[in-house]
């Protein structure tokens, strides 16, 4: 009996957890949409949509994803979740179709956690143990992408990343990091995380679990060091994904191996 | 019957060999037309009072590819000129994967870089591909002392084609009527898709508005956009493999315009390129820089080089920063330490040598009047003397659509 309790105290509390990203990176990117527009304005404005129209379109996404959040937070309407997750899904797309950006071409991959975590979010609401865990699997892919694929654009070498070690350097430390020194940084960066995806999707180690969410954590926080509080809050807020859902999935094992010890 | 065999006979072997003839002979003549030279530009990087570099295009590879340059006018009389040069950089135009599948015909660069000229001169020049000859242009050199001048700038011409066309007819205009501009800096971003050769290849056809009928050449001071990715940017602009896109223009013996690039890292070699250079150019009365992505915006959201560059641009006091992405007009209020302050640095641009123009966000403090946001195709042009710019927006109907006089700091902080 008290392992149902706790194994469905759990469950509450993993679906609050990701109810409150999916939050999150919905009222971040609705703000970031109506103040900057979004990648949908940018493809349209290219082929020459009037920019008043485009701007109208911005603020009715806005104000849908702001809704649909709500929503799917105090969990009154789970298709929701479906319509979050295809948005995101949608603006990625959007991203890759614009190229405007060297790697842009990566960006499915790059925010699959974004675009994974509200089915998930939905998955989970159901009672079948089978389907619970098809929503688990479907963020270990997204997470084990999303690292692997910021570990290629070290290992390419992005300027976005150089310019993040060295501002950082400057910003929180005063020390003066060279170009030379960061692009080794970011070698050895991108192959640790490309080794964490592949261990986080092989074996279940709480540990793997708990350094992506550290590092998550910090690369997210990383904007705010290196762009400061008034410009680099809204992409620290964006991110604050990369690292919550490997925590997840630090609780979700843990539980699942205590409930297994308990039996 | 024999008669009849034998003529059509020979009638047949005709028919057989004459295609064979007429593609030889229309293949002599497209080799011919192949090498004419075309694309033609002057630009312009560090010292363009004694150094330019000329550049063009051909259909085919060709062998020999010369720049012949004088003083005087020679009326394409090659053995007259008095100065010959190389290409020192040839190559096919890189396709894109697209287009290779497609099978779009490319074209050849050809390079010359031209040292040792005098500053504040005219000349005259032709360029050859083997026997095939330009006809007579000419350019001048960027002065060397302290006279007036106007420079044009303006960013994002990326689509909208036949706006592209417009504006470039409107800066051939103003460039007839006014000898006092000495070339246009572009902000980049100047076509869509930076890899394909269709578009740069429209671009460059374009740019050939701006050269007038007497064969005067307006050169171009480049800067590299979000848009211009891919290798062809670096085959247009004459610009090494492994060179970097950023570089200090001294356009006079007072002024200096850096260029930077906004899409590779800010923070590392360019921002020592940028303190030394401010540093270097500190006693000039003029300093201003040119680079894509705005770090006030007045349309989307600020680059990351705002963090690096902006404190070393206050530092330093540079005068203005020009911008472009943003696809409106816009002046900021003079800003330091994110405030308005008299003694700041303005920021001017966001681009509209063509690009479809979008609606800036005025309700930004930074844009609050003085300052100004508006809307429409547009070239900035910036008129130096010793005591002030004055910087006007034109827009396509020749009117003025914004107007300000930068005065020297010194004046400034006096007052």
């Amino acid at each position: 009996m008290n392992q149902v309790v706790r194994q469905e105290s759990s469950n509450r509390f993993l679906l609050l957890f990701i109810r409150l990203l999916i939050l999150n990176q919905c009222l971040v990117m609705a703000w970031k949409m109506t103040e900057f527009g979004s990648p949908v304005n940018a493809y349209f404005f290219t082929r020459g949509v009037e920019d008043s129209f485009l701007v109208k379109m911005d603020l009715a996404f806005s104000i849908s994803l702001v809704v649909l959040s709500i929503f799917s937070f105090f969990d009154k309407l789970r298709f929701s979740l479906i319509l979050i997750s295809a948005f995101f899904l949608l603006l990625a797309l959007f991203k890759v179709a614009n190229n405007n950006t060297a790697f842009d071409y990566l960006a499915p991959y790059a925010s699959s956690i974004r675009i994974a975590l509200p089915m998930t979010g939905l998955l989970l609401c159901s009672s079948a143990e089978a389907v619970k865990n098809t929503g688990m699997t479907l963020t270990r892919i997204a997470v084990a992408m999303t690292f692997a694929v910021h570990g290629f654009e070290c290992l390419e070498k992005n300027p976005v990343f150089i310019d993040l070690i060295i501002g950082t350097g400057l910003n929180v430390l005063n020390y003066g990091i060279s170009e030379e020194v960061a692009l080794v940084c970011l070698k050895m960066i991108g192959a640790v995380d490309i080794v964490v995806a592949i261990l986080f999707l092989s074996r279940k180690l709480g540990w793997v679990a708990l350094y992506m969410c550290f590092w998550g954590t910090l690369a997210a926080f990383s904007r705010l060091t290196s762009y400061g509080i008034e410009d680099g809050w809204h992409h620290t807020m964006l991110r604050l994904s990369n690292g919550g859902a490997p925590m997840l999935f630090f609780f979700w094992w843990q539980c699942k191996s205590s409930t297994e010890n308990v039996t | 019957m024999k008669l009849k065999c034998l003529f059509f006979k020979v009638f047949l072997f005709i028919l057989l060999i004459l295609p064979g003839f007429a593609a030889k002979g229309s293949k002599a003549g497209g080799e011919k037309n192949d090498l004419e030279p075309h694309h033609l530009r002057v630009v312009w990087k560090e010292k363009p009072q004694t150094t330019v570099t000329l550049s063009w295009s051909t259909v085919g590879e060709g062998k020999s590819h010369i720049a012949y340059l004088d003083t005087k006018k020679r009326m394409g009389n090659d053995k007259k000129y008095k100065m010959k040069f190389k290409a020192h950089r040839n190559g096919e135009y890189t396709l894109s994967d697209k287009e290779k599948e497609k099978e779009v015909t490319s074209k050849w660069y050809h390079h010359v870089v031209v040292p040792k000229l005098k500053p504040s001169t005219v000349y005259y020049f032709m360029v050859s591909s083997d026997d095939n000859s330009s006809r007579e242009f000419h350019f001048k050199t960027a002065p060397d002392d302290d006279r007036d001048f106007t420079l044009l700038f303006g960013g994002d011409s990326r689509s909208g084609v036949k706006s592209r066309q417009q504006v470039n007819r409107m800066m051939a205009a103003m460039h007839k009527s006014n000898d006092k501009i000495i070339a246009l800096a572009h902000g980049g971003d100047y076509i869509a898709n930076g890899q394909s050769w269709s578009q740069w290849n429209q671009w460059l056809t374009d740019q050939e508005i701006l050269i007038q009928k007497d064969g005067q050449v307006l050169p171009i001071i480049p800067a590299r956009g979000n848009h211009d990715k891919g290798p062809l940017y670096k085959e247009i602009f004459d610009i090494a493999d492994k060179e970097v896109c950023y570089f200090n223009t001294v356009l006079n013996a007072t002024s200096h315009l850096i260029t930077l690039n906004s899409e590779n890292s800010v923070a590392g070699e360019q921002l020592k390129f940028l303190e030394m250079t401010l540093k270097k150019n500190a006693k000039r009365q003029w300093s201003l820089a040119q680079y894509h992505r705005p770090v006030y915006p007045a349309v989307k959201g600020p680059g990351r080089a705002k963090k690096f560059w902006v404190p070393l641009f206050e530092k330093y006091n540079l005068d203005i920063a020009l911008e472009a992405d943003g696809h409106c007009i816009k002046r900021t209020v003079p800003i330091r330490a994110g405030k308005h302050d008299p003694t700041g640095v303005v920021y001017l641009g966001e681009g509209g040598l063509g690009v479809h123009q979008r609606g800036p966000k005025k309700d930004r403090w930074y844009l609050q009047p003085p300052g100004t946001a508006l809307r429409g195709h547009h070239v900035m042009q910036l008129d130096f003397s010793k005591n002030k710019i004055e910087y006007k927006a034109v827009l396509l109907n020749g009117k003025t659509a914004d107007s300000y006089t930068f005065r020297p700091r010194e004046e400034i902080s006096s007052r």
